[in-house]
Parts: C-alpha cells; sequence; structure tokens
C-alpha cells in the first residue's frame, strides 16, 4: 500500500505540474499583426495616412459608388435592364427616381464615405500620438488629413444633407452620433477647410499627386459655395469665384492639348489635374466602369483579358444634343457598327455589332442599344480593372465654375470667353464653332426634355425654359461621366423638375438621398430624411 | 505408434546423436503426457445462425480463442478436464464440461437484456445497464451494407434525432450531419467526431474498420467534451482484437455503377425549335441565346458518364494473449457522374496492442494513414453552363475548335472539363499512442499522445484552347496550392471503479491539451509558352515577370483547447445510477476576458424493473427512467476573432510609388466567449417481452445562449459595420424515439426492425444584448444570385430558425403577371417596387420538423435482406432551379415546364423572382438502401470460412410531391431548404459486392 501511496502522489503531482505547465491561452499571430503589439513610428506616417486616402478609390468606385450616383440618376447615362444579359434591375429606381430607404447606392455611398471618414479619424489619432515625428510635419500631415476628411464630408453632405459628425477616433461604447444641421455641417466644412488651408502644400509635382493640397482645399471650398444657394439658400457665387482665382491664378495648372489626355491609362502627371484619386491595375484595383458598360464583343475591340458585362449606356437624348464637330463626342462615347482590334467586322451571333443610339424602355432593351462611355482609354489586357487615375478636380472644373459665377452675377461676356477657351481644343477642325455667345449660355438647353420610349419622345418638354440652359448643356459636354451631373442638375432646378427617357419628376425631396434603412435600424438617434418614411 | 518406434531403433543406433535426443524425446513424451486436447465446435443462436465473434476462454485459464465469421472454433486445451466458457454481447454466457469430447457444438441463447452491452460514454465506458444520459450505438452488425461514400451514412436513419443528409452527388463532398436541431447561427453545427477519442472526420476512417459508433446526445453526456459538446457527440470505436486469435485475413470488394436520381428537363433541340416556330409563344423573346443554330446537342448528356466505382480492402487480425494487431488496406476508385470528377482513395489502419508485466501495463499504437486524389476538373459552374446552353448549338466547330458565344457568363461545359487538368492530392496521418497502467484492480491511468497531420497539393491547369485564353487572352493559366495542417493531442486520465456488494463506483480525472496548426501555400502565374507543363512548371509562365497583383499568398495560424475535466458514477444495487461531470475549459479563441469556461453535468437514472415490486410483471425486461442536466459549448469558427488586427491594405501613391497601408482589419471584441447551450433530458429506456421489442424514448430542452452574431454596428463611429459579439439566445425542444422490434423469430426466418423518430422545434429567443440591439427584431437573411438578388429567410425573435420570408402569390393574371397576397389578405398585382417587407410574409421554414428512418433486416436461411427507409416530413424547400429555369423570359435555355400554364391559366410574362411558387412542400420518403446478400456454404472448402455476396441500392426511390430533383437538401443553419440551382445532382448507384473470411 506505501508503494501505491506514492505512485499516487506522483500521478497528483502531475497532473498538477500539467496543470501549470500547459495553460497558457495567448494567441500567437504569424500572418497577421495585433494593433496592441504594434509600435508605431515616425517612418510608418505614409503607412498610417494610406488607408485614410486609400478609401478615396472605393467611395469612387466601389459597387454601388459615387459614379452611379452623380450619373445614373442624371439625364445622361443609364443602366437599363438588358434582355439577353441578364441584369441591370439595380439601376430602374435610381433612373425613375423612385428609390426607397433600402436603395443600394445610399447604403453604399454612406458607408464607403464613413469608413473613409473613420480611416481619417484613426490616422488622426494615430498621428497625433506617434512618437519621434517633427512638429512641423505633425501639423502639416494632420491639416492635410482633416483637409481630406472635409472632402469626404462635402460629399456626404452633397448627398444626405442631414448627417452625423464624428470627428474622433476613439468612442465611449455603445456611443450613437445625432445629425448636424445642413447650416453646422456647412460651416464645419467650411472651417475645416480654411484652417488646413495655411498648413498645406502650394506645390503640383510628383510628391503632392493624388494628396489634398492648397488647390485641392480651395476648388472644395468653391463647390461647397457654389451649391450655397442649393444648401443653405443663400448663394455665395462671389466667395465661390474668389476660390477659383486664386486656383486659376496660381498658374500651377493648365489645360491639357486633348480633351481625352486627363482620360489616358497614363494620365498622372497631367497638368490639368488638381486633385487626383490614383488606380492602378497591379496596386489599387476597383476602378471598372468599361466592363459595366461594354457588351462582352466589345472584349476583342480592346483586347481585354476579362470579359465585360455591360449594360450601362447613354440616353439618347442626351447624345442628340452634341454638335458633330465636337471631339468630345468621339472620345466619350463609342457608337455604331464596331471592328475587333485587327479591325475586322466584329461579329455577334453572325451580325455585326452595333451600338445604337436608340434605346426601347428602361425596363427591358436589347444587348446592343446605346452609345458605350469609353471616356477613360481602354488598354489592351485590361483585366479586371483599370490603371486610369481619376481627375476628381481638374483645371477646366475651376474654369468652368469661374464662368458660371461670373455668368450669373451679370459677367456674360466673362462667362462666354472662359467657355470659349475650354471648348477651343474640343473643335479643332472646326475652330469657329468653339466660340459660344453669351446668349446662348444665357438661353435655354437644347436637351429635348421629355418622355422617351422606342426611339421616339412621348411627351415633349424641352430645355427653351431653363435659365442658363446653354451654360448646363456645356457643363455636360465636358463633364459627362465625372460626377457632376446630378450636382448641376439641381442647381439649375432641372433634377425634380424634367423627364427624359422613362424619367419622370417624383419629388422634389429626392435631391437628397434617403439615409440607408440599414444604418437607421442600428443608430436609433438618426433621423429619416423628409420624403422618405419615418 | 509404429513409426516411432522405428525412429527410436534408428537413434538408438546412432552414436553420435544419442544422448541429445532421448532428452528431446523425453521432453515430448513428458508434454504429451498432460492431456492436451483439441476442441472444435461450431456457434449457433437460437435462429440456427452461426455467430462469429464469440469469445471461447477455458475456464480457470487466460487461453481464449474466438469463432470465425462460420461459428467455427477450435482450441486446445491446458487443463486436464476442461470447462469452456463462451460469451458474446447479446447472448447469455454459457458454461460447458467438455467432459471428453472433441467436438463440442454450441447453441446460445438471446440474453433477454442487452444490459451488459458496453457502450462508450467518452474518457471510458459503461455497462448499458448504468447509463444514465441519452447516448445511442450502433454497432457494426447494424450499419447500412453496399456503397458508402463515409462513415456517416452507416449509421444513416438509425440514431433518433441524428440527421444526416447527402444534398450533393459530388464523390469527394461530405455528408451534412447535425443533432437535435440548430444550436448555433454562426458558430459551428455539427457534432464534435472523435475516432478512438481523438478528434477527426467521418471521412478520415475506412468505413470497414468501424467497429461501434456512439452517439452522446444530450449535454449531461457530452459536457464532458466542454466548448465542443453542444452539437453532440459521435465516438467512433474502431475494430479490436480479443486476446488471442488466430491470423485471420478477409477480402472485400464491391463494383458499383451510378446514375442520376432525377434528371432536370430542359428543353432539347426539337422543343426548342417547335416553340420558336410556334407563334402562340410571344414570350420568347427571340435572341442569340435561343436561336436556332441548326445543331442538336444533348449539353447534359455530353458532361456526364455512368460513372464506375470499385473498392477493395484486405483485414488481417492475429494474435496472442501478449500481444495483437489488426490491420486494414482498402483502396477505393470512384468516379463522379459527371466528367472530370474523380476520387481516388487508400486508406491503411493498424492497430496493435501489447500487454506487460502481468497485464499492468498495455500500450496500444494506432495508425491510420490515407491518401486521396480528387479530380475536380468538374464544378458547379460547368453544370450550370450545361443546364442554360442552346441545345441548338454545337459542342465544336468545322476545324474542331470548341464552339464558343460572345454572351456574357456563357461558356461551352464540355470545353470547361477538357481544356482543364486539376488534380487535388490529400493526405493525412494520425498516429495515437496510448500507454494503461493498471497499478490495482480497478484503477486505470493512461496517457494518450496523438497527433494528425493532414497534408495537400492541389494542381490546376487551363490550357491554351480554354475559355480564358481564346475569350481573356491569358494564354494558359496555372496554379498551385497547398496545406498542411496539424493537431496535437495529449489526454491524461485516471480512473478508478469499484463494487462493494451493492454499490457501484467509479471515478474520473483528466486533463486535454490540444493544439491546431494550420498553414498553406498558393501560387498562380499564367502567360506560358506551352500547354506541355500544365501545373508542372509554373515559373515558365510570364504574368509573373509582368506583374500581377495576387500571384502568391502564405497563411498560418493555429488555436489552443485546454480542459481539465472530471466525472464521477454512483450506482447502487442495479436500480439507482447517478453521474456527474464537470470541465473547466479554455481556447485561445476567446477574450482576454473570458478565457475559461466551466461545463458541468448531472444525470441520474431509475432502473424500475429491477424493484421488487416489479418482479411479477415478468414481460418486462428492462424498464429505466433517465434524467439528466448539462451545459456545453461552441467556439468561434476562426482564431483571432477578438483581437484588433492591422492588415497591410490600401496602397496609396506617394511620390511616384505605391505604399502600402496599415488597416485594421476588424473591430475588436475582449468580451468574445463561447456560445453557451443548457439542455435538460428526460428518457425512458425500455424491453419487453424478451427483449423482442425494446427502445427508448428522450425528451429535450436545450435552450443557447450568448449566440454569436455578426452584428451589425452603426458607422459611424464605428470603423466597420459588423462586430462579431455574443448576443442571442435560441431553444431547441425536442423528441425521439427509439424502436427495435423483432415482430418474427423462427428457426430460419426472423425480422428485426429498427423504427427512428425525431421531433424537433426551435425558436429564436433573442438576437440583442446590452450593446447590440437591433431594430424590429428581425434580421433578413439567406438569399438567391443575380438577376434575382433577393433574400430567402428572415430571422426574428420569437419564430423558428429557417423561416422562409417572401411574396406569397395566389394568382395569375390573364396577361402572365403574379398576383400576390400580402399578409391582411389583400391582392396586389406584383411590381418591382411591391419587394418590400411591408407585402411579404412567411411562406415556410426549410428544416424537417419530423425525421424518420426504419431499417429492417430479414433472414432466411442464408440470405440477408435490409431494407432502410428515410422520411423527413413538415418542412418547405425553395426550387431555385425553377425559380430560375421555370421562367419563358428566362434568356437561357430552360425548364420544359416554362411553358406550362401557371395556376392553369396562363403563361408566365413576369421576370424571375422570387415568390412562394416556387416554394414547395419538402416531404419525402426515401428508399435509402435495400441490401440482399448472401452466405455461401463454403464447408467443402478448406482455406476458406466464410464468403458473402451481396448486390446492394442506394437512393432507390423517392415518394414526394416535391418537383426538384431530390428533395433532400443540406441544411444550413439559418437558411435552410434552399435548393441551390447549381446543386451536383444526388445519385442513385447499385453496387455488387463480397466478402472472404480465410
Amino acid at each position: 500500500m506505501k508503494k501505491n501511496n506514492i505512485i499516487c502522489r506522483l500521478f497528483v503531482i502531475s497532473i498538477v505540474f500539467l496543470g501549470i505547465g500547459c495553460t497558457n491561452l495567448d494567441e500567437t499571430l504569424y500572418d497577421k499583426i495585433s494593433a496592441e503589439d504594434t509600435q508605431l513610428k515616425a517612418e510608418d506616417l505614409t503607412n498610417i495616412m494610406a488607408p485614410a486616402y486609400a478609401s478615396f478609390r472605393t467611395v469612387y468606385w466601389g459597387w454601388n459608388g459615387l459614379f452611379d450616383l452623380y450619373e445614373e440618376s442624371s439625364d445622361l447615362i443609364v443602366t437599363p435592364f438588358r434582355i439577353g444579359i441578364g441584369w441591370g434591375d439595380l439601376y430602374i429606381t435610381m433612373h425613375k427616381h423612385t428609390w426607397g430607404p433600402d436603395l443600394g447606392h445610399a447604403e453604399g455611398n454612406w458607408y464607403y464615405l464613413y469608413t473613409a471618414v473613420n480611416e481619417c479619424n484613426r490616422a488622426l489619432y494615430q498621428v497625433e500620438n506617434l512618437d519621434g515625428l517633427e512638429a512641423s510635419v505633425q501639423k502639416s500631415s494632420v491639416q492635410e488629413l482633416k483637409a481630406l476628411r472635409a472632402i469626404y464630408y462635402y460629399l456626404l453632405y452633397d448627398n444626405f444633407r442631414n448627417i452625423p459628425i464624428v470627428t474622433d477616433f476613439v468612442t465611449p461604447v455603445g456611443f450613437l452620433p445625432t445629425q448636424s444641421t445642413s447650416q453646422e455641417t456647412y460651416n464645419f466644412i467650411e472651417n475645416e477647410l480654411l484652417t488646413a488651408l495655411p498648413s498645406l502644400s502650394e506645390d503640383n509635382n510628383s510628391k503632392t499627386y493624388g494628396r489634398v493640397t492648397k488647390w485641392a482645399a480651395k476648388m472644395t471650398l468653391a463647390k461647397l459655395y457654389l451649391n450655397s444657394g442649393v444648401y443653405l439658400n443663400t448663394p455665395k457665387w462671389d466667395k465661390a469665384l474668389e476660390q477659383v482665382n486664386d486656383i486659376i491664378s496660381s498658374n500651377k495648372f493648365e489645360l491639357t492639348a486633348n480633351y481625352s489626355d486627363s482620360f489616358k491609362i497614363k494620365n498622372e502627371g497631367s497638368s490639368e489635374e488638381i486633385l487626383s484619386i490614383p488606380y492602378d491595375e497591379k496596386y489599387a484595383g476597383g476602378s471598372y466602369y468599361p466592363f459595366k458598360t461594354l457588351h462582352p464583343a466589345s472584349q476583342a475591340t480592346f483586347n481585354m483579358a476579362g470579359s465585360p458585362w455591360g449594360g450601362s449606356a447613354a440616353i439618347p437624348q442626351f447624345i442628340d444634343t452634341y454638335d458633330v464637330d465636337d471631339v468630345r463626342l468621339k472620345d466619350t462615347w463609342l457608337g455604331g457598327l464596331q471592328y475587333d482590334s485587327s479591325g475586322n467586322p466584329l461579329m455577334f451571333n453572325n451580325i455585326q455589332l452595333n451600338y445604337t443610339n436608340y434605346m426601347s424602355e428602361v425596363d427591358g432593351t436589347v444587348y446592343n442599344e446605346g452609345y458605350r462611355c469609353i471616356k477613360y482609354e481602354i488598354g489592351s489586357g485590361t483585366a479586371s480593372s483599370l490603371s486610369n487615375d481619376v481627375p476628381f478636380y481638374r483645371l477646366t472644373d475651376a474654369l468652368m465654375i469661374k464662368a458660371e459665377c461670373l455668368l450669373r452675377m451679370g459677367d456674360v461676356a466673362g462667362a462666354a470667353t472662359i467657355v470659349s477657351q475650354v471648348r477651343a481644343r474640343s473643335f479643332k477642325t472646326n475652330p469657329i464653332k468653339a466660340t459660344v455667345t453669351g446668349a446662348k449660355l444665357l438661353g435655354g438647353s437644347v436637351y429635348k426634355y421629355g418622355e422617351y420610349s422606342y426611339g421616339n419622345i412621348t411627351k415633349f418638354e424641352g430645355g427653351a425654359d431653363i435659365l442658363y440652359g446653354g451654360f448646363l448643356d456645356e457643363l455636360a459636354w465636358e463633364f459627362v461621366g465625372e460626377h457632376h451631373r446630378k450636382q448641376d442638375l439641381i442647381r439649375f432646378g432641372v433634377y425634380t423638375t424634367k423627364s427624359w427617357f422613362s424619367h419622370k419628376p417624383n419629388g422634389d425631396y429626392r435631391k437628397i438621398f434617403p439615409i440607408p434603412q440599414s444604418i437607421m435600424e442600428t443608430n436609433s438617434k438618426l433621423k429619416q430624411n423628409t420624403g422618405y418614411g419615418s | 505408434m509404429k513409426q516411432f518406434i522405428y525412429y527410436f531403433e534408428l537413434i538408438k543406433k546412432s552414436s553420435f546423436f544419442g544422448k541429445k535426443l532421448w532428452t528431446l524425446i523425453f521432453i515430448f513424451v513428458f508434454f504429451s503426457s498432460f492431456s492436451q486436447q483439441r476442441i472444435k465446435g461450431t456457434i449457433k443462436d437460437g435462429a440456427d445462425f452461426p455467430i462469429p465473434g464469440v469469445t471461447v476462454m477455458e475456464k480457470g485459464t487466460k487461453n481464449s480463442v474466438v469463432s470465425d465469421l462460420d461459428g467455427n472454433y477450435e482450441i486446445i486445451s491446458m487443463t486436464s478436464h476442461p470447462t469452456l466458457i463462451f460469451s458474446y454481447v447479446g447472448q447469455e454466457t454459457k458454461e460447458i464440461a467438455v467432459d471428453g469430447r472433441s467436438i463440442v457444438n454450441v447453441v446460445m441463447k438471446d440474453a433477454v437484456s442487452d444490459l451488459s452491452e458496453v457502450v462508450v460514454i467518452g474518457y471510458g465506458t459503461q455497462k448499458k445497464g448504468d447509463v444514465t444520459s441519452s447516448i445511442a450505438t450502433v454497432k457494426s452488425k447494424n450499419f447500412a451494407a453496399g456503397s458508402v461514400r463515409n462513415a456517416s451514412e452507416l449509421i444513416r436513419g438509425k440514431v433518433a434525432g441524428l440527421s444526416i443528409t447527402n444534398g450533393s452527388g459530388d464523390p469527394s463532398a461530405s455528408s451534412s450531419v447535425s443533432l437535435r436541431g440548430v444550436a448555433s447561427l454562426q458558430g459551428n453545427t455539427a457534432p464534435l467526431v472523435l475516432i478512438n477519442g481523438v478528434p477527426g472526420g467521418f471521412d478520415s476512417i475506412a468505413p470497414e474498420d468501424i467497429e461501434s459508433i456512439d452517439v452522446l446526445k444530450d449535454a449531461s453526456a457530452a459536457a464532458i467534451y466542454g466548448t465542443r459538446g453542444a452539437n453532440g457527440v459521435i465516438l467512433i470505436t474502431t475494430k479490436t482484437v480479443g486476446r488471442d486469435v488466430p491470423t485471420t485475413i478477409t477480402y472485400s470488394h464491391y463494383t458499383a455503377f451510378s446514375s442520376f436520381g432525377k434528371k432536370a428537363n430542359f428543353l432539347d433541340a426539337g422543343q426548342l425549335r417547335e416553340l420558336r416556330e410556334n407563334n402562340t409563344f410571344p414570350l420568347i423573346v427571340k435572341n442569340s441565346l435561343n436561336a436556332d443554330l441548326g445543331f442538336d446537342t444533348d449539353w447534359l448528356g455530353e458532361i456526364t458518364r455512368k460513372a464506375f466505382t470499385q473498392n477493395h480492402t484486405i483485414g488481417m487480425k492475429g494474435g496472442n494473449v501478449k500481444s495483437n494487431y489488426v490491420a486494414s488496406v482498402s483502396y477505393m476508385e470512384q468516379e463522379g457522374v459527371f466528367k472530370g470528377s474523380d476520387n481516388n482513395e487508400f486508406k491503411i489502419s493498424l492497430d496493435v496492442n501489447h500487454f506487460m508485466f502481468n497485464d499492468k501495463l498495455k500500450v496500444n499504437l494506432n495508425l491510420v494513414n490515407g491518401i486521396q486524389n480528387i479530380n475536380a476538373a468538374f464544378n458547379p459552374r460547368v453544370y450550370r453552363q450545361a443546364l442554360i446552353r442552346n441545345p441548338t448549338d454545337r459542342v465544336k466547330k468545322e476545324d474542331g475548335t470548341w464552339q464558343e458565344r460572345s454572351i456574357f457568363q456563357y461558356e461551352n461545359p464540355l470545353a470547361l472539363i477538357e481544356e482543364t487538368e486539376s488534380l487535388n492530392q490529400n493526405k493525412w496521418m494520425r498516429l495515437t499512442g496510448n500507454t494503461t497502467l493498471t497499478l490495482l484492480p480497478g484503477w486505470d491511468t493512461s496517457l494518450n499522445l496523438s497527433t494528425l497531420r493532414s497534408m495537400g497539393l492541389n494542381g490546376y491547369a487551363e490550357s491554351k484552347q480554354h475559355i480564358s485564353n481564346t475569350r481573356d487572352n491569358r494564354n494558359g493559366y496555372a496554379s498551385r496550392s497547398t496545406y498542411n495542417d496539424k493537431t496535437d493531442l495529449l489526454e491524461f486520465t485516471t480512473k478508478y471503479s469499484e463494487k462493494l456488494d451493492k454499490h457501484r463506483v467509479s471515478a474520473l480525472a483528466g486533463y486535454s491539451y490540444q493544439y491546431i496548426v494550420r498553414e498553406g501555400f498558393n501560387a498562380n502565374n499564367s502567360d506560358f509558352p506551352t500547354d506541355a507543363f500544365s501545373y508542372n512548371n509554373l515559373g515558365a509562365g510570364r504574368k509573373v515577370i509582368e506583374g500581377q497583383r495576387g500571384l502568391v499568398g502564405s497563411y498560418k495560424n493555429d488555436e489552443k483547447l485546454i480542459g481539465f475535466f472530471g466525472r464521477v458514477s454512483y450506482g447502487y444495487d442495479n436500480k439507482y445510477n447517478i453521474l456527474m461531470s464537470l470541465r473547466q475549459e479554455g481556447s485561445s479563441k476567446f477574450g482576454k476576458n473570458n478565457k475559461w469556461g466551466t461545463f458541468p453535468s448531472v444525470s441520474a437514472g431509475w432502473t424500475i424493473s429491477n424493484e421488487s415490486f416489479m418482479k411479477d410483471l415478468s414481460f418486462i425486461d428492462n424498464l429505466k427512467l433517465r434524467s439528466g442536466f448539462g451545459v456545453t459549448g461552441i467556439t468561434p469558427g476562426a482564431s483571432y476573432l477578438s483581437q484588433t488586427l492591422y492588415n497591410y491594405a490600401g496602397d496609396i501613391y506617394s511620390d511616384g510609388k505605391w505604399v502600402q497601408g496599415l488597416v485594421p482589419a476588424s473591430n475588436p471584441n475582449p468580451d468574445l466567449k463561447w456560445e453557451k447551450s443548457s439542455e435538460f433530458n428526460i428518457g425512458l429506456d425500455f424491453s419487453f417481452l424478451k427483449n423482442r421489442i425494446s427502445g427508448s424514448v428522450d425528451v429535450y430542452n436545450k435552450q443557447t445562449k450568448d449566440l454569436l452574431w455578426d452584428y451589425s454596428v452603426p458607422t459611424p463611429p464605428n470603423l466597420y459595420g459588423s462586430t462579431l459579439a455574443n448576443v442571442g439566445k435560441l431553444e431547441n425542444k425536442g423528441i425521439e424515439v427509439l424502436l427495435n422490434v423483432n415482430p418474427i423469430k423462427l428457426s430460419n426466418f426472423s425480422w428485426d426492425s429498427n423504427l427512428t423518430f425525431a421531433y424537433n422545434k426551435n425558436k429564436l429567443l433573442s438576437l440583442s444584448n446590452d450593446l447590440y440591439e437591433i431594430d424590429g427584431d428581425y434580421i433578413n437573411t439567406g438569399g438567391v444570385g443575380d438577376p434575382i438578388s433577393m433574400s430567402t429567410h428572415r430571422l426574428e425573435v420569437g419564430q423558428p430558425v429557417g423561416n422562409i420570408w417572401g411574396l406569397k402569390t395566389v394568382d395569375i393574371t390573364d396577361g402572365g403577371t403574379w398576383i400576390i397576397e400580402t399578409k391582411d389578405g389583400t391582392r396586389k398585382t406584383l411590381e418591382p417596387n411591391l419587394y418590400t417587407d411591408e407585402n411579404k410574409q412567411y411562406l415556410g421554414n426549410g428544416r424537417p420538423a419530423y425525421n424518420v428512418g426504419w431499417a429492417n433486416t430479414f433472414k432466411y436461411k442464408q440470405f440477408d435482406l435490409n431494407v432502410a427507409l428515410i422520411g423527413s416530413f413538415d418542412f418547405q424547400i425553395i426550387n431555385q432551379q425553377r425559380m430560375f429555369y421555370e421562367v419563358p423570359k428566362a434568356v437561357y435555355n430552360k425548364l420544359d415546364s416554362a411553358y406550362d400554364l401557371v395556376y392553369g391559366k396562363s403563361l408566365l410574362t413576369y421576370d424571375q423572382t422570387f415568390v412562394s411558387y416556387y416554394v414547395e412542400k419538402g416531404d419525402y420518403v426515401k428508399l435509402d438502401n435495400v441490401t440482399l446478400a448472401y452466405n455461401l456454404d463454403v464447408k467443402k472448402l478448406k482455406f476458406i470460412n466464410s464468403a458473402k455476396i451481396y448486390a446492394s441500392g442506394s437512393n432507390i426511390a423517392t415518394i414526394t410531391g416535391y418537383k426538384g430533383q431530390d428533395p433532400e437538401v443540406t441544411s444550413e443553419a439559418i437558411t435552410p431548404g434552399n435548393d441551390d440551382r447549381d446543386k451536383f445532382p444526388t445519385i442513385r448507384t447499385f453496387t455488387l459486392g463480397i466478402n472472404l473470411t480465410f
């Protein structure tokens, strides 16, 4: 028995030993790094700021992203339901202005933009607590991030208007933000930008490319002032003019020789770009528009390495407004009979593919209806995303803001001079047509508004009654596909008053989008925008 | 003897060898003088069937043998007046004095009850009579026969409450297994499977090697497995041998042919032409997708074949009192019904026992090794392409190249298979070493060390004739990937059991340490100079030089699970039994605030039939009431979920260079912990009329709280829109019945019937906690792909999980548009802006409420006939194949039923959408398996001990109103009943097999 007692003890001891030796439950990380264990250093500054900027790509070309908000709900571009392709139903409510709070585009943009805001907040928190960073670098980095955040807030404000402002990364558990008023948000964006201006770089070179400079901040201020009448019912044309004048007179930017130069694959370093969102097929994908617009057969025209699934096309009424000598028609749109990259007719089931400037109705169009937007150059071998950077702000934009302010403040001739200057590169074959008169800008739009089906305008409305309609047309030709149209239509009073294709006006409240249903469900303190239910 | 004397004389003459030989002869005579006696005989049961595996032991010695498959035995006695003891599970033990006979035939009687049968309960065994929890046992003699894909099919329909569904005909797919409903929304819902105590999968072991499968159904039994026990525990015990076994070799073989159980009827070329010519069908939009291209192709026929499977298994066992072994080698070659889907498996197992120091030390070594080669050139996309492709198109053009069309997501299915080369090689090895020390009788201490290594190497290549080149210009694509997983387990247990008078006590204490590490690597490349390299020379591709993101990747992660456990069991007079267990367990996956959890259980049993007042009721053999309560858990699925992790992602273009951003990958949750299930179970075991009727009834109530859910959180302020948190409560209630009946028992004919019935009802009790709350107490989930893009299910507090949510169609307009009915009875003509929750309602539930299994064994002379049926009732299936393809407006090829009148009124002119018209009643009864076996008379053949041939059919017939291919649909936890349009159709298999024992 004695022997057994010893063995008994040995077992008890061994159990205790095992117990002490093997109760460690710490996790070991191999292919990830933990936030707690990561000591950030001054040289990590770019890595820290990167996500705040990288978010811009998702904001712009993310699925249901910014492009769709400004273009798909406008009179220029539509993604109709395609018979034989089997998709496109997603965009019908955008076109018809019949969306509800469950609109995927509202949800996408809200989520992308607030993720971007949060990334700015996080980067700010990290930069403010970063050891060993030079004070001046810290200050300029903080101001740059705040200016970038102000741009994201400007986009949220423009689309949703009644939004919560969150500036802290660390928030108490269970914190639910509340919405600020339109005036508060307006002031916040304006102040953030004005405060940042002195700390921002005034250069335009490879170091500032893709970054928020003083000029990018000023462009945002100009946009805010330009749309002040919409936001606050108080137009601020003079203030907008002041900002763009600074940009233009800085002489840091100049117009490119050709309209298409700003949309080339290698458009980085273009003299016209004030703020760019850099994309790269290898490093920074996500730009997919040619896939959404081209028919699968067009793959052979551009030697693409991926099959397009498109869809999206120009509204015929808009194509009809172009002057035949305007190179922007050909630079922006792909229409007519199609050929493969070797110049042979592009056959699709024994018929040559022909993109027609014709549409039946948004609920059902055939595969080849509508011109396709090829504004961004499509490179051979494009597999899934493009390397073309998005020129978010470009000098032409500043010039046109100046022209619009002059026009609205009464300097019609001054406005016409600028517009003619912008048009010049697009009418090289027929330079006389480049010149526009002030009267034309002041007059109505040539866009034949009205309900349209199967090639015919069934209820003609026209554009003659649109104040500064001539100028609105100029904006369309120059900026189609550049996140302009919704804002411009609203400012010119057309967005919720005119009909085009299968769209009819459906309520003035649609100038702003609903707070997404999924967001309403997670934050009980939010109030839905007027018109979209409780 | 004459001969012997002759030799004797011879030796005597030899002078040299004389003395030594004399010694030898002396020894020989000395041994011969003991009455060593050879005794033979045959052991049969009451119905005159031979019983293999009976232990024949010489009384008072350790001398024992086991009867062979024909019930024959042969033993050489060691004592002068031997008495033999015959024992076998389920039979009464018999003692027979040999009395000088050389042939002793035995007829064994069925034991009145099987209460002495041993049940595996986890870290030990218990006599069935002492069990106090809900545990189901299936022994190998009751396993399903024929071609089984993996071990789970052996017990299909045989355990009440255990649902095993084969939702797919893919030869390399696993069955989906769940017990007692669904205990988790997001975590694992499959039971823990342990093979001889070591975690493994049903796939990892050859079905031929399994001796028994025990299922710990309620938490009072499973709580000893702590955080892994909430979905139940399945304990697989492999075949072992008795102490003294003559070397026996078995060989079994089967050949099987498989084909689709039911085919989807899509329009063929003739039907399509007829429709196009018939102008009364204006709905057929004449476009490129249904143009008459002038050919006639059966696309499904092109990519399918009659599939052939063969299996060979050789088993060997033998040994003596000190050392013995069981070994088996199994090879299977299996073709899928689709071309380009094959599965070959090679499995080896070896189990060696050695007893030392007067049996005080037992050493066991167990090795399982498996090799699997899968051809995965086929994938579900190919099946879809075959269904939707224009039947008037052709496979190849005149010049021999594949016929392709420039249509979005439209690819030649045969080309996809033929121009793809794919081989996935998996290997696994499980090594277990177990040392048991028995210092005192009843006190066993064991140390169990095991390691499971799984490795895989996959290769995949697309040729230059593949559409990835002919359309997408990739110029050949190839990839390789590999993984290497390791699970190490150390378990130390010490247990003691004692019987004192009417008292029975046993106690167990143990420690368990499990470490899992997974790592892997993958690479791909394209733009190859030739197709000749396939995936064997990745470096030859140029894409890696030209540069592209994502050409290589690697990963590694690990997890730890540590537990301390103990169990005490006490019984008094075979009437009252109680069992208590406790496990304290921690996982590295839990948040730092909740590293350890406690999982207790208690259960008690009262064997009423052993009470004196029951003595007079002689028709009752056994009646036991038992009740138990236990707490179990479910761990989160992945490691590192509780931490904020950083990723390098989101590049920034900085001064002409792309710089990687540093981004957090998730919201942190330091409180992350296990899902906690508390289950209460009451059961009754019974056996009447000399065991002719036996079975059990169990009723349970399982409450799961702290359910893990990816909770939507507001952005702002959160960085991510969701956080994984422990929220929500779920309840599962149910009743399970097992009934074994032996209605006919004649000398040469018997019928055994085994019936299982299970009813489960679950309810979501809550989906929020103090921090997380959802608006409206519901979440829409599940979904159908584009162009429908609608959710299919709703999780709502107070409702069962698995509810289908959508628009209820009741009629159709003359123009062919759906008429829906809202909850309040209002009828509306459907249009897309009515696709809102206000117009939707519950359309059923995808999880069967009732599951039934009925297995019958008929024995007539040398014939055995097994007939197994399974059935599921009271559930709905979303028939996605009809939803997508029974729509005239569908642009690709469609089901021929698309042109049937909807509600007998009009043709459908509406787009593809999700409405109740496609939600069907799923109830079915399936003739799951029929096996006829014949035991050949091999008595005249000396070299062979037994031979059995059989023919078997599986998935033979289904009685159902369901219009899809098979109502047996794999159940996802929260979105059950989705019959995917790309589902690999289930197959019908006919098998011929033979089992031989030498």
